[in-house]
């Protein structure tokens, strides 16, 4: 829910009020503690993984069933999803070198 | 046409936000605005009036036509349609424009008659309404592009609304009777092969924006007014969806169509320059999750595509309004020209972080209690692929709409843009919206309440869903935080990104171009051929064959000495000239005569 932990590379500001996230200590504190909520929400899925009945979501025998209750499943899914997104949108703009899906802001108006 | 009760149709829902419209097209300047507030406000009355199981009928053209029949969905949406309204109303304030305010009324109209259609007649009257009302929020813009993407994007809808009543036809022709044109399931029909039910489907799937034929959300939105944006991604795919749930519950085909277009929207709006068509990749997405709750088909899987339609309404109409706000103020949409703007629009920003984090399903916001009807009900029918799937889209969602979208434009690097604050109407109107998805989010049983199956018994909240859930969120982000830092985020560039449009768009051209080439060419050579060649020997031939021959006849008789000229070329042009102006003289005319009747004479022995 922290999500004001994402504004990185906070530029100093161009006015002459500087505002908290235009120090780039503050950015780095935020990211921080940023990565102490990561850590802490695998620490709660690991506890409650092993002290309470984590249920699946999957009926028993089903081939997810035994991997999706695995302690921090979720957060490698999600890490790994998003890496991948990035880089296979990356080589759908353009693919070793040679543009792909991606053409200049005037190719609709050009004859 | 005779109408059965016409205090009836008074009392039909569609009715306040009709008239009221109507009222705005004659009124100018603020009454006009007001009348886009009270529009919505009288109709929600009128709503919350209906009693469940009523319904309105008239007869038309001999055809008894149920414009409206009242049930628990209706009513869901009836209330969604006319609080998108009064939101897009109160946003809208400043606006001076007559067009754009009536025909944004008309268009939420259209879309609370076919949340409410009772057959499937009055479905077709108020699905053609839904097209040709809504291409106005494009072309207000008033310049070429958005009156060319406004064509492009009517095309398709006249084409829905074509095959939906191709599909009407021939399913009255198939049913017959009085069933032909009732609202019902149509899942079995469709699955054993029948026409009628696959061009419904696909009349449908055009307003669901299904994969390949979803260009014109994509093409269409972002050329939209920064209001008209967000008055079409309330209704449109909203009312379909409403009218999928209706007649293809449980179609296993759309299982994987939704699946789909959970998927590759989201490549796009990671790519994608233009904020707003972030957006409109991201309802693709949206809508995906909401196909294939439709598509597994149990009652809480429908419910849970229902109750994700009303909260994507409402978020994805908050994230419309801040970009609009953004677009207002500064002119500019374009992620790689955006970045700083927090400093001058805090309160936008908040409301926009609010609609990320409701699209993104974070716990106590409102996407959280919907999706996870869907996600729960796709494990729980086995559907893993899909399952995974969708928990990728989870994923990808919060990158693209969540972070991307109040990163790029209010974050990154400072483009030293310095905007005012959102107009007060447009706070407000904002507001409201992010007060929903909280109170949604916290309150998700007063949701649950609204919907036909009530969600039977289903609870958001445990343990195991609120931590994986957090967890694939903030892994998400810090593949996001990381990437970036590392750099291998892809920077927003200005550019544009081929779809499917470019073979319409490009295939078009260069269909227009072939064709031109093609037909111009054979044209050339026709008129080569033809007139020019063929039309000028026969031409020349009849005005010279006379002369021709009169010299074969005269020049023997110029050898025997009969005539008076000299030479061959002498006797040409003289016999030309008296072919020409049809005079000769008299005794070689009747010389000829003579001759010809000898010939005659020979002929006959």
């Amino acid at each position: 829910m922290n999500k004001t932990t994402d504004k990185t590379n906070g530029d100093p500001a161009t006015e002459d009020t500087k505002r908290w996230l235009d120090d780039p200590d503050n950015v780095r504190k935020l990211i921080r503690w940023f990565y102490w909520s990561c850590g802490l929400i695998i620490l709660i899925d690991l506890i409650f993984s092993l002290g309470w009945h984590k249920h699946a979501a999957f009926v028993d025998g089903a081939p997810l069933d035994a991997i999706e209750v695995w302690p921090g499943f979720y957060g490698l899914y999600g890490f790994v999803a998003c890496s991948v997104l990035v880089f296979l949108a990356k080589a759908l703009r353009s693919f070793q070198g040679k543009p792909f899906l991606m053409r200049d802001e005037d190719y609709w108006d050009k004859p | 046409m005779t109408l059965a009760s016409s205090s009836d149709l008074l009392a039909h829902p569609a009715f306040g936000l009709l008239f009221f419209g109507l009222a705005a097209a004659v009124l100018r300047g603020r009454f006009a605005a007001v009348a886009m507030i009270i529009g919505p406000v009288f109709g929600f009355w009128l709503v919350s009036k209906l009693e469940l199981g009523s319904s309105f009928t008239c007869s038309l053209f001999g055809f008894e036509m149920v414009f409206a029949k009242v049930d628990q969905q209706a009513i869901l949406f009836g209330y969604l349609f006319h609080l998108a309204a009064l939101i897009v109303g109160i946003y809208s304030f400043h606006l001076r424009d007559p067009w754009q305010i009536s025909m944004g009324m008309f268009y939420a109209a259209c879309a609370v008659g076919v949340a409410f259609a009772g057959d499937l007649l009055s479905l077709f009257l108020w699905w053609e309404g839904l097209a040709l009302t809504s291409v106005f929020q494009i072309w207000a813009k008033k310049t070429q592009r958005a009156e060319q993407a406004g064509f492009r994007y009517l095309f398709f809808h006249v084409l829905s609304g074509l095959l939906l009543l191709a599909g009407i036809i021939l399913r009255y022709h198939e049913v017959g009777g009085e069933d032909a044109f009732a609202m019902v399931s149509m899942t079995m029909a469709f699955e054993d092969g029948d026409l009628y039910a696959q061009l419904i489907l696909f009349a449908i799937g055009i307003k669901c924006a299904f994969p390949f034929f979803h260009v014109w959300l994509t093409d269409g939105y972002p050329e939209a007014t920064p209001t008209g944006a967000v008055f079409l991604s309330a209704f449109t795919s909203k009312a379909a969806i409403c009218i999928m749930a209706r007649l293809f519950v449980g179609t296993d085909f759309l299982i994987t169509v939704g699946a789909v277009m959970a998927m590759f929207p989201i490549f796009y709006a990671v790519i994608e320059n233009d904020l707003r068509r972030v957006l409109g990749y991201s309802m693709i997405n949206q809508i995906g999750f909401m196909v294939v709750g439709i598509g597994i088909g149990t009652p809480l899987a429908v419910d849970g595509a229902l109750a994700h339609a009303f909260n994507d309404v409402l978020f994805k109409g908050l994230l419309f309004m801040a970009m609009g706000a953004v677009l207002y103020r500064t002119g500019e949409i374009r992620g790689s020209e955006l970045g700083g703007l927090y400093r001058t629009m805090p309160w936008t920003t908040g409301l926009c972080i609010i609609g990320a984090a409701s699209i993104s399903a974070f716990p106590l916001f409102s996407g959280f209690v919907s999706k996870s009807i869907i996600m729960v009900e796709a494990a729980r029918g086995n559907h893993y692929i899909v399952w995974l799937c969708l928990l990728f889209a989870s994923a990808g969602v919060f990158h693209h709409a969540g972070i991307k979208i109040p990163f790029f434009a209010f974050f990154a690097h400072d483009s030293g843009r310095r905007p005012k604050e959102a107009p007060l109407n447009m706070l407000i109107a904002m507001g409201i919206a992010a007060f929903m998805c909280l109170f949604i989010g916290c309150n998700p049983q007063w949701l649950y309440a609204m919907l036909p199956g009530g969600a039977a018994g289903y609870h958001p909240y445990d343990a195991t869903h609120v931590i994986t859930q957090t967890e694939i969120l903030l892994f998400s982000a810090l593949a996001f935080t990381l990437l970036n830092l590392w750099k291998l985020y892809p920077p927003e560039l200005k550019s544009v990104n081929l779809d499917v449009d470019w073979l319409y768009r490009k295939g078009g051209q260069a269909f227009c171009t072939f064709m031109a080439l093609f037909w111009n060419a054979l044209n050339e050579m026709a008129h080569a051929l033809f007139v020019k060649t063929i039309a000028h020997r026969v031409g020349t031939f009849t005005a010279h064959s006379s002369t021709l021959v009169l010299r074969l006849f005269a020049n023997p008789l110029r050898a025997l000495g009969l005539l008076s000229h000299e030479t061959d070329d002498e006797a040409k042009d003289a016999l030309g000239k008296q072919a020409a102006l049809g005079i000769h003289p008299v005794g070689l005319t009747a010389l000829f005569g003579i001759l010809f009747l000898l010939g005659l004479l020979a002929l006959s022995w």
